[in-house]
């Protein structure tokens, strides 16, 4: 088979999105030789300046109108894959700005090739969000993949962040083997690797589990499924989430938890809900059954925790199982639900782990529950932008988190999967309880040992064991909290964001609409 | 004028925010100003609606901005101010006025004044949203934030673990109400394609049928919301429970406003149920079980805020046994009038309380009729009004309720609502009895409880300052004069809301006046009985072994029930799956080898041990599953 293709000049300009990261990725290595050890942290503002350019690349497409496939069917820029890079590209943002001061204390010397890992795993996901084609899919999933591998184990001399590193490593690799496999089957099966060639071929062609292409089909897209259950952490493929979120340093945990997810949502949507739309009937049962035990799991697997770190990683199992109910309800509706979500859940999950990144600064090994006591009389900011995140996150109504449920849940109940918006309310509602028990550690225990543990009137009720357990106090927890300027930023972009998403989310449920194809 | 209204929401809001964030630098004064000024320019706002409103019939829609827009379903933040609303805002704003005056009293010495008024504001602010939203989503953000609200307060003495469980109990039963809630609202949505009231509950005829099966689920869904909300049975455990919380919070909270959420819902949602007839007869059943349970379970209370908590549930059913018969004015009259004289009941044992410094129980108080006459004559005014003596305000609506149940049984003929009615007069013989043991016991006989002295060895039990009289003395000047809004035959306040939640029936001539006289009978047939038992002759408390006593006084064993069946095997399970799933299955025990030196070794050891593998064999398994249900599928 002879096969000619030549790059036409518009194929350039649909890698707007990613051409600025590309440019700054190479300029960070290089500025990087000519730095002093000490000014090595101003390359934060070259990574923060390609992600800006990515952004106003972003925009460029979105105003262009035209064909959307590029480079022979490989790249698409509709507005699906523009949606998912802006997530992406704020949440890149927002880790980027918490970096600088989480870096210092961990004592990263390297900090020219973590600014290096960090954008190229930003155009890996980036690259996910525009792949049409199986080829662009695994080149993106590798591409964010091996930076991130280093980059959890990034902080030197802990155990748990090589653990973080290499169980990552392990463990993903093995999925991408049942990945690439799917990916090989399905292209035997239809013949391309193209979406919209086995969209099309799906369309046209009928099948059976034992005639014709179907056996290949069938598996390859059973595959598929793992592999990326994987890449979102739906039960029973998630034990790596907590293990991995807990070791790796906390800005990138912020990244890999909304970016790799919405690179990896994206890439199901695609894959499923479009390119295998005319056989829905195959795949919407596994992802129903993955949604339901993913989203129930999740939510109890959270309630047990007493890391904040991990109990943030579980819950962010829980939110894949919500986000898994919009792709089981196999429709655009479900496609915006979902879109919606991944862009509060980017905000509000980013903000959360950046709060917590400024109180290890402090703590100086992970944040557990106790070390959360008293945290409002300490830092009253920090502790109302990590209780908006946390109402947010628990989906209590009237927060951005219950728009990302109500537009998911409504798609489920209005495309007759009630028993979907049942689960996914029933189990929001008892997830209430783990995120409430962090904001009542903030703002109703006080820190261990301090004053006011003897100002209320009530305290006669303490008894001696009480005060004598409190004498343990390590200086540090009770004093406030220093945040560096980045984070503060990011942390107050966050919050902003959340509180406007919660109270007028109108605009970015339309445009997650219209990305879905919906009016 | 009625375009003003946001701002009744605007102003407790703005006064959560500057209390919440810089309360504790403020001087008292200005917290005080701030935190009872936002509330009285919100009643303020409510009177000016109410005049503003005038005799109009047509809901007045007060589009904010657009919150939620899908597809055709287009949902706006928007308040909604009709005749039903305005009562309502009334009620929590004139009640939760009072409430915060006598706040500044209760809570003076308080190391967290602010941040409780704080809260209370926070609580004005969302149950405003609560009654005054134009769609269900809107309602549903006021429903949780009152749950919030109350889950804080109940909780805010949270040095005491009584307190602290007692929160989480609230906040768990609530929650169970907001889920049902909220999967009436995407059953709604899925039937009608939209969440505003103006579409769904003011929509045109026929939109809900009668035996159509959706709408009975909602009105069920909407019943588990009301029951959570409110306190009715089997989802009452929390509130007895909730008078941890300060007495302020019991008044305004647990007695006069949120309690009453679920009242509001029924009465809000008269479409949906009359398209229900199971859910409502349900709604029956359940205030009248409610309603006698209570009422049965007060009369042996030591905890003198634990009666009125009791009897808050009760009267409560009271309201849904009127709503089941389709008389929501008479509900909502109940509701009006019972706000009044629960509050003052419970400010008045706040009096009491605070004169003893803490001390609740019964037992250890007594003759205090001389000693705290305020307290005494609020105590007595509004015990006279919930037993339901003319002419006090209770009167007035109680009679309103007895008096629709009976001529809606004479109209239908429904055995079950002349049994309704029956319960209806047995608990007013049984509120009479345990609101005047109540009476009987605390201010009259002796002084039982330790001596207080001050330091100046004075004998210290007074009266409480102005900021908590002053607003007793307002309450019980409504309790005396409340109902008149009401009484039969001209029934202003019933003709007031007939344009939004229909006309009660109502008892006429003859009838009339027999009901009348049963009312009063069974209230004071009560009164004597506590008189006969707990005033005319010398008594004392002792412990009592009649299996009838014990099953009163322990609330028929339902907590202990519960504890058993649902609270245990939850934590067991709980417990159970951590140790499995985290400790067992995945760690493979390897945490225990993390004892070696070389820390990279011990990593790489560490992933050696199986522990990674038993996270590959999950996902093998995962695949397995998969694959297996692929091939079946077919």
């Amino acid at each position: 088979m002879n096969f000619i293709y030549t790059v036409s000049n518009a194929d350039w300009g649909h890698l707007l999105a990613l051409a600025p990261l590309v440019v700054t990725t190479a300029l960070t290595m290089l500025i990087d030789i000519f730095l002093p050890a000490k000014a090595r942290s101003a390359l934060v503002a070259v990574a923060l300046a390609g992600v800006a350019g990515s952004g106003a690349g972003v925009y460029m497409l979105y105003q262009s109108s035209g064909n959307v496939l590029a480079f022979n069917g490989m790249i698409t820029t509709d507005h699906l894959a523009l949606f998912g890079s802006v997530i992406i590209l704020v949440t890149t943002f927002l880790s980027l700005l918490i970096a600088p001061g989480y870096i210092e204390r961990q004592g990263v010397a390297q900090q020219g090739e973590y600014y290096t890992l960090v954008q190229l795993a930003a155009l890996g996901m980036l690259l996910l969000t525009s792949a049409a084609s199986l080829m662009t899919i695994f080149l993106g999933i590798e591409l964010l993949s091996l930076p991130l591998y280093i980059l959890c184990a990034f902080s030197p001399g802990q155990t748990k962040a090589y653990e973080s590193g290499m169980k990552y490593f392990m463990l993903s690799a093995f999925a991408s083997g049942f990945l690439l496999y799917g990916m090989a089957l399905t292209y035997g099966a239809t013949g391309t690797t193209q979406l919209a060639g086995i969209q099309n071929f799906l369309a046209n062609h009928q099948f059976t589990l034992t005639s014709g292409f179907g056996p290949y089909f069938i598996m390859g897209m059973a595959l598929l499924i793992i592999g990326l259950s994987f890449k979102v952490s739906a039960i029973p493929f998630h034990a790596w989430t907590p293990d991995v979120y807990e070791g790796a340093p906390t800005p990138i945990t912020a990244m890999m938890a909304s970016g790799t997810k919405t690179a990896a949502f994206v890439v199901f949507i695609r894959l499923f809900t479009e390119t295998f739309g005319s056989v829905t009937a195959e795949w919407q049962g596994i992802i129903w059954a993955l949604a339901i035990i993913t989203t129930i799991g999740g939510n109890i697997l959270a309630a047990t925790q007493t890391n904040v770190k991990r109990m943030l990683a579980y819950s962010g199992v829980a939110h894949a199982g919500y986000m898994l109910i919009g792709v089981a309800v196999a429709n655009s509706l479900g496609t915006a639900g979902v879109l919606t979500y991944l862009a509060v859940y980017a905000l509000m999950n980013t903000g959360a782990f950046g709060v917590l990144s400024a109180l290890e600064q402090q703590i100086d090994t992970n944040v557990g529950l106790d070390d959360l006591r008293g945290l409002a009389s300490r830092s009253p900011l920090l502790a109302a932008a990590m209780a908006i995140f946390l109402f947010a996150l628990a989906g209590i109504p009237g927060a951005a988190g219950f728009i990302g449920k109500y537009t998911v849940f409504y798609a489920a109940a209005v495309s007759g999967h009630i028993e979907l918006t049942i689960i996914g309310v029933l189990a929001s509602a008892a997830g209430f309880f783990y995120y409430l028990r962090v904001i009542w550690m903030m703002y109703f225990v006080p820190p261990a040992g301090s004053s006011a543990e003897s100002e209320s009137l009530h305290a006669e009720i303490i008894s001696a064991g009480g005060s004598a357990a409190a004498a343990k106090v390590s200086i540090a927890t009770a004093a406030a909290v220093a945040l560096p300027v980045g984070a503060t930023i990011a942390l107050f972009i966050a919050a902003v964001g959340v509180i406007g998403f919660g109270i007028a989310p109108a605009e970015i449920i339309q445009l997650a609409r219209n990305a879905a194809g919906l009016p | 004028m009625l375009a003003y209204t946001p701002l009744m929401l605007a102003l407790p809001l703005a006064g959560f925010i500057i209390l919440g964030a810089g309360g504790n630098s403020l001087p008292k004064w200005l917290v005080n100003l701030i935190g009872c000024g936002s509330v009285a320019l919100a009643f303020i706002l409510a009177l000016t609606d109410f005049f503003a409103y005038g005799a109009s019939s047509a809901p007045y829609d007060i589009v904010l901005w657009r919150w939620v827009t899908s597809g055709t379903l287009e949902i706006h933040a928007g308040l909604l101010v009709d005749k039903l609303s305005i009562i309502m805002t009334m009620v929590v704003t004139g009640v939760g006025f009072l409430i915060h005056i006598y706040s500044i009293g209760y809570m003076g010495e308080d190391p967290a004044y602010e941040r409780f008024f704080a809260f209370m504001n926070f609580f004005i602010t969302a149950m405003l949203l609560l009654v005054l939203a134009d769609n269900f989503l809107f309602l549903l953000i006021g429903w949780a934030g009152v749950g919030l609200a109350s889950f804080l307060l109940i909780g805010f003495w949270w040095r005491k673990p009584s307190a602290v469980k007692a929160a989480q109990k609230a906040f768990v039963v609530n929650v169970i109400g907001d889920f049902g809630l909220m999967i009436a609202i995407f059953l709604l949505v899925g039937k009608t394609g939209s969440l505003n009231f103006t579409d769904t509950l003011f929509a045109r005829a026929g939109l809900f049928s009668a035996g159509d099966q959706t709408t009975t689920i909602i009105a069920f869904m909407l019943l588990i919301a009301a029951a959570a909300k409110s306190a009715q049975l089997p989802l009452h455990v929390w509130l007895p429970d909730a008078m941890e919380g300060p007495t302020p919070v019991s008044a305004l909270i647990h007695a006069a406003t949120m309690v009453t959420a679920g009242v509001y819902l029924v009465a809000r949602c008269t479409a949906i149920f009359s398209a229900a007839p199971y859910a409502l007869e349900t709604v029956g059943i359940m205030g009248g079980a409610s309603a006698l349970f209570a009422a049965t379970a007060a009369l042996f209370q030591y905890d003198i805020k634990r009666v009125l908590a009791y009897s808050t549930m009760s009267q409560l059913g009271y309201m849904f046994m009127a709503e089941s018969v389709g008389a929501n004015s008479a509900a909502i009259f109940h509701l009006t009038t019972h706000a009044f004289f629960k509050a003052l009941l419970f400010m008045s044992a706040g009096a009491v309380i605070h004169a003893l410094h803490g001390e609740q129980d019964m037992r250890k108080m007594g003759g205090l009729r001389k000693k705290l006459p305020v307290a005494f004559w609020s105590f007595l005014i509004g015990g006279l009004a919930l037993a339901g003596i003319p002419p006090f305000a209770g009167f007035w609506s109680k009679d309103a309720i007895l008096g629709a149940i009976f001529t809606q049984a004479g109209a239908t003929g429904s055995a079950w609502e002349y049994v309704l009615w029956m319960i209806g007069v047995i608990t007013a013989i049984l509120t009479g009895l345990y609101i005047f043991r109540l009476i009987f016991v605390v201010f009259y006989g002796s002084y039982r409880g330790a001596e207080q002295k001050s330091s100046g060895g004075r004998f210290a039990i007074h009266e409480a300052g102005l900021a908590m009289t002053d607003p007793m003395t307002a309450l019980l000047a409504l309790s005396i004069i409340g109902g008149f809004d009401g009484v039969p035959g001209v029934d202003t306040i019933g003709n007031y809301l007939q344009s939004a939640i229909g006309l009660s029936p109502a008892a006429q001539g003859s009838q009339l006046v027999i009901l009348l006289f049963v009312g009063v009978l069974a209230a004071a047939g009560g009164i004597f009985i506590a008189w006969q038992l707990y005033l005319a002759r010398p008594f004392r408390f002792t412990p009592n072994k009649n299996p009838l006593y014990q099953l009163f006084a322990n609330a028929y064993y339902i907590d202990a029930l519960y504890n058993a069946v649902i609270v245990q095997p939850i934590v067991q399970l709980g417990s159970g799956l951590n140790t499995l799933l985290e400790t067992w299955t995945l760690d493979g025990g390897s945490r225990a080898i993390a004892g070696g030196v070389d820390l990279l070794s011990r990593a790489l050891r560490k992933l050696q041990s199986g522990y990674a593998r038993n996270y590959a064999l999950s996902i093998v398994i995962g695949a397995l599953l998969i694959v297996a249900f692929v091939v079946l599928n077919h």
